[in-house]
């Protein structure tokens, strides 16, 4: 064999080394490059970017199929088996919540609303302390936050309650249950949703009835505390320990009537003599984040996981962890496309250990998390959830 | 244009794996060559050329890629001072890499020859490119292709043969 020859096997012997295979770029790829090297955060998000743009614009085009999932899904380790998708009441169309499968996309369960009742959001209670006595061996648990009873009063006011559901750990729906937390409210308003691991403390926030003013509530032991707010709240998140609840705001308003500015307060829960304002702040947008919301913390409670908008940037949504330490971008973990056409239609909650992260944009839900590049994307047909939880 | 948002998508689909392969025999492990070519997306995806040929695209992506790849090989020189970020060769003996012995003679030798004969002899062996396509990637005259090859050969044939 001559030279030549030797040659060209030895390179498609090399080459072969590389499956075939579609790569995206991964949103995340952590090595430990000098920093004298490399910007790497800067190259981090835009490597989001363009795999964002290749996976799920033509995610996108898939029609009218229900469900579709990449395969890039299978192996998400640590996260949840299965997430619940809820959505609201439309004409002709009861309120429902489904589950399905973290890995495939699959439809695991469906289940209608009776009793004229509407369902708002949605929370996972990953170390539910208060299960029923007949409990499941294994079993999963969510609140959801529901409109009961039907038609509204003269001041377009509803009551509200929060269920219990459980489900089997396969994602079978099993009961529904009940709590003692039940509320009036201003109809059509953002409402947001929080608990802690254990279930034991629940924080919602509403317009109120009675004086119109946007409240956060807090409900532990029997208690509810409540604390005004001036401005909007876009996210509700307590910190892993439960001591704390941090509160996303949006704080302005661009010309188009898109919020352009946010800010993530804390409030300790334990002491309610704080409103949101007057706790700890702890991020706001600046020039570079034109807007921050559906903040959520992260595991370990040193990480802010938010949704936000650079100004001027080409990335429409993007997706990062902010450090509670600094306030500065600590992670990118990825873009989506602009489906939604405010930040109320989207929703967005990492999972247990915090590695991935669950997002509901406009009709779409996707995965991201470090490591995987879109780990996995449901497309949920004509209606959108109005909210995902795992 | 040809490179622009919406066309990308399809084009990187297209050619990612040939582009990372490229990539692969300069660098010599599939994760850098990975990085190699996603940094390539992520600059075209900022600055899309203005090309409406996707040949003339495809010759402008494998240019910046074997930019990138020498790039990435100099930082590694410095880098590799530090060990923890190296990663060996596919062709090393110490790598884990489903490859004959043979084949690593073979890949040893050609990086052992000087950078610009190392990517003429893939750009011809491996890419399968006519003279002209490779001097517009490499952005040298053809004559000066065609006499690289003629030394680069040579070379090859000579580190082989005291290989062996």
């Amino acid at each position: 064999m001559n030279t030549e020859s030797r040659l060209r096997a030895a390179l498609k012997n090399t080459a072969e080394l590389v499956e075939d295979r579609p790569r995206g770029l991964p949103v995340v790829r952590r090595r430990n490059r000098r920093p004298m090297f490399a910007p790497a955060w800067a190259a981090v998000a835009i490597t989001a970017v363009v795999i964002a743009s290749f996976v799920i614009r033509d995610q996108g085009e898939l029609g009218d199929a229900t469900t579709s999932s990449s395969p890039q899904a299978v192996g998400l380790g640590s996260s949840p088996k299965f997430y619940l998708a809820v959505y609201r009441a439309t004409a002709g169309r009861a309120a429902r919540f489904e589950t399905l499968s973290t890995a495939t996309g699959e439809l695991l369960d469906v289940n209608k609303a009776g009793n004229h009742e509407d369902f708002i959001a949605a929370e996972s209670v990953p170390k539910a302390a208060v299960v029923p006595k007949a409990g499941v061996k294994g079993a999963e648990y969510f609140y959801l936050l529901a409109r009961v009873g039907a038609g509204a009063s003269s001041s377009g006011c509803g009551d509200y309650a929060i269920r219990r559901l459980q489900f089997s750990s396969g994602g079978k729906f099993l009961s529904w249950g009940t709590t003692d937390l039940e509320f009036e409210a201003r109809d059509n308003e953002p409402m947001q949703l929080a608990t802690t691991k254990a279930g034991d403390e629940v924080a919602y926030s509403y317009r109120d009835c009675a004086s119109g003013e946007l409240q956060v509530a807090h409900r532990w032991n029997g208690t509810t505390t409540t604390w005004g707010s001036e401005k909007p709240v876009t996210s509700l998140a307590y910190t892993p320990d439960g001591q704390s609840l941090i509160i996303g705001r949006q704080t302005a308003y661009g010309k188009d009537g898109f919020q352009t500015k946010g800010e993530l307060w804390t409030m300790k829960t334990r002491d309610p003599g704080f409103e949101p304002g007057q706790g700890q702040l702890l991020l706001a947008t600046n020039k570079d984040i034109a807007l921050l919301s559906n903040a959520t913390i992260s595991s370990d409670g040193t990480e802010v996981i938010a949704v936000f908008v650079r100004t001027g940037s080409f990335i429409p949504f993007s997706v990062a962890k902010f450090s509670l330490k600094t306030g500065k971008t600590s992670r990118f973990l990825g873009w989506f496309d602009q489906q939604a056409t405010d930040l109320t239609q989207q929703s967005i909650d990492p999972d247990a250990p915090g590695k991935n992260v669950l997002i509901r944009s406009g009709n779409k839900i996707v995965i991201m998390g470090s490591g995987y590049p879109i780990v996995s994307r449901i497309l949920t047909g004509p209606d959108q959830p109005i909210d995902v939880a795992w | 244009v040809i490179a622009d948002r919406e066309t990308l998508p399809e084009f990187y689909r297209e050619h990612q794996t040939g582009l990372v392969r490229l990539a692969m025999m300069l660098v010599g492990d599939e994760a850098t060559a990975e990085d190699v070519v996603q940094d390539v997306f992520v600059r075209l995806h900022r600055n899309a050329p203005s090309l409406r040929d996707e040949q003339k695209l495809l010759a402008y992506v494998r240019a910046s890629v074997l930019n990138a790849c020498r790039s990435t090989l100099r930082r590694r020189k410095l880098v590799r001072r530090h060990a923890e970020t190296y990663q060996p060769p596919a062709w090393s003996a110490e790598s884990q890499a489903m490859l004959g012995e043979d084949h690593r003679e073979v890949m040893r030798a050609l990086h052992r020859l000087p950078r610009r004969q190392r990517e003429v002899l893939v750009l011809r062996f491996y890419a399968d490119l006519p003279d002209d396509e490779i001097s517009r990637v490499l952005k040298i005259r053809p004559s000066t292709v065609r006499s690289t090859m003629s030394r680069a050969l040579g070379a090859l044939e000579r580190e082989l043969g005291d290989a062996s």
